[in-house]
């Protein structure tokens, strides 16, 4: 785990480092999952509230609250990543008043159709190394639009013994699995022969 | 203060993706995300589907606006973007018939839970069924060749007893012609001075000292003579009769005799010609038949005749 500050400027010493993980939990090990969990809702945060830099803002964010920490220590009780998340929220006002962003947004280009059809091929690779099951759950779970596909979810969560929820997150899990292998295989044909 | 957070629906994380929702819900929501260990994965799955509805062109106006101008903010979405672009068009494609062995599709079959345990289930019910049904035929078998064994037997016992009719038949044949001579040589005897017909009881068991030999008077033209044996015990179906001279010589026989009522008892009723008996001492050889058809001595009646003017 990095403890060192970012680009926002706050650091922390090991120290204070190691006072927020035993706060987190008094379990050395437990306490590191948990930072993990924190820190990885806080990106998502910045990043839906529209931040270009939200894994910055999610360091900053912590780094904060570690210098905090000596303060509300003492009384605060309850769940900590809920304190995390009241100081996320001054961040991001902070940042957002820094860095006039709310406007500035980059369009978004569409890529190039040699690019597209080396996306296209390096996921077939990684479908095809997809157990059947898998290949075939995925397939199935995107495959309807708008009404049509709530009631194929419906009836796929149905056949497979699954709630609906569940049936979302395992097809997301395995869209992530493949979005990651596609980013691989991307990137090693970019590498220089 | 911050509540307690509640599961979000659908519609709520599009709102918050897309950066429409109120100061107060966006914290709550964010507040949810912290706290609960699914929220992580299902906003990722709303993510996932906003930006495929986008593809597909199904988001319009300011929700289209908000994807473009705030959703797509972060780097790691556009990255997303460019993935789902590939992959709808792999899900959109017009189906490949996919060739699969044999095996490939035994073992997608069996990624159907039920039927891992339905399939083996499913062949002991046949090889019970198949052992049963086997041993069902054998004991059907069994019981119909024993049912053939038992027609055949009848059909022998009803030609065994259709042969002892016809012998029976042939017997009382027999006996109604000796009736009928019986009859006939009765009729002249009625009538005219000379007899046809001499009629002889003998008994047995006095006939074994010389003195007691009984003596049967024949006028010399007697033309029958009949005999009738008592039977002390009446014990077969048939019998045979022998004459015999005093040298033991048979002179005549008959078989197929049946037992008849007399006022002494019963007997054994035949008639032997007269032109037989000469005067001399004869012999008459009693014997039943058995259903063995040995004839078995039952007397020996010995008697003499004499001429009678």
């Amino acid at each position: 785990m990095d403890t060192t500050s970012h680009q926002g400027g706050d650091s922390i010493s090991q120290d204070q480092f190691n006072r927020l993980l035993y706060w987190l939990d008094v379990e050395r090990e437990q306490a590191g999952i948990r930072y993990e969990f924190i820190r990885k809702r806080l990106i998502k945060i910045f990043v839906c509230r529209g931040s270009a830099i939200a894994e910055e803002l999610a360091d900053l964010t912590i780094n904060r609250v570690a210098h905090k920490l000596p303060e509300i220590q003492a009384t605060y009780t309850g769940d900590p990543a809920r304190y995390f998340c009241g100081v996320a929220a001054n961040i991001f006002r902070e940042s957002l008043r820094k860095a006039k962003i709310s406007a500035a947004t980059l369009p978004v280009v569409a890529p190039s159709d040699k690019d597209g059809e080396r996306d296209y091929a390096c996921l077939e690779e990684c479908i095809g190394k997809l157990p059947h099951f898998e290949r075939d759950l995925v397939i199935s779970y995107y495959q309807q639009e708008k009404h049509e596909k709530i009631d194929n979810r419906r009836k796929l969560a149905e056949r497979l013994g699954l709630g609906l929820n569940a049936l979302r997150i395992k097809a997301c899990h395995i869209r992530a699995r493949l979005r990651e292998c596609v980013e691989k295989c991307r990137a090693e044909q970019e590498l220089p022969k | 203060m911050i509540m307690p957070a509640k599961m979000k629906d659908w519609e709520t994380i599009k709102k918050y993706l897309l950066g429409n929702l109120p100061p107060e819900e966006q914290e709550d929501l964010e507040l949810w995300l912290m706290s609960d260990d699914q929220a992580y994965d299902l906003l990722e799955a709303v993510e996932d589907d906003l930006i495929d509805a986008s593809l597909r062109g199904e988001l319009k106006g300011s929700d289209l606006d908000q994807f473009n101008s705030h959703f797509l903010i972060a780097p790691e979405r556009k990255r997303k973007l460019q993935f789902s672009r590939s992959l709808i068009r792999f899900i959109d494609r017009p189906p490949v018939p996919e060739r699969t062995s044999f095996w490939a599709a035994l073992r997608a079959l069996f990624q159907f839970r039920a039927l891992v345990y339905a399939v083996p289930v499913l062949l002991f019910v046949v090889l019970v069924g198949s052992f049963w049904l086997a041993r069902k035929q054998n004991q059907l078998q069994r019981q119909l060749d024993s049912t053939l064994n038992q027609l055949a037997e009848t059909n022998r016992q009803r030609d065994e007893l259709q042969k002892q009719l016809q012998e029976t038949q042939a017997t009382i044949g027999e006996q109604q012609k000796q009736l009928r001579a019986v009859d006939t040589a009765t009729q002249p005897k009625s009538v005219g001075a000379s007899p046809a017909l001499i009629a002889v009881n003998l008994i047995p068991n006095l006939t074994r000292t010389a003195n007691n030999i009984p003596a049967v008077g024949l006028p010399a033209d007697t033309q029958f003579v009949q005999f009738s044996l008592a039977l002390l015990d009446d014990n077969y179906p048939a019998y045979r009769v022998a004459l015999r001279d005093a040298n033991g010589r048979e002179l005549w026989s008959k078989d197929g005799l049946t037992s008849k009522s007399s006022p002494d008892g019963m007997a054994i009723v035949f008639l032997v010609p007269g032109s037989l008996l000469a005067p001399a001492d004869y012999t008459l050889t009693l014997s039943g038949i058995s259903t063995s058809k040995t004839p078995e001595t039952i007397n020996t009646f010995l008697f003499r005749t004499v001429r009678r003017p």
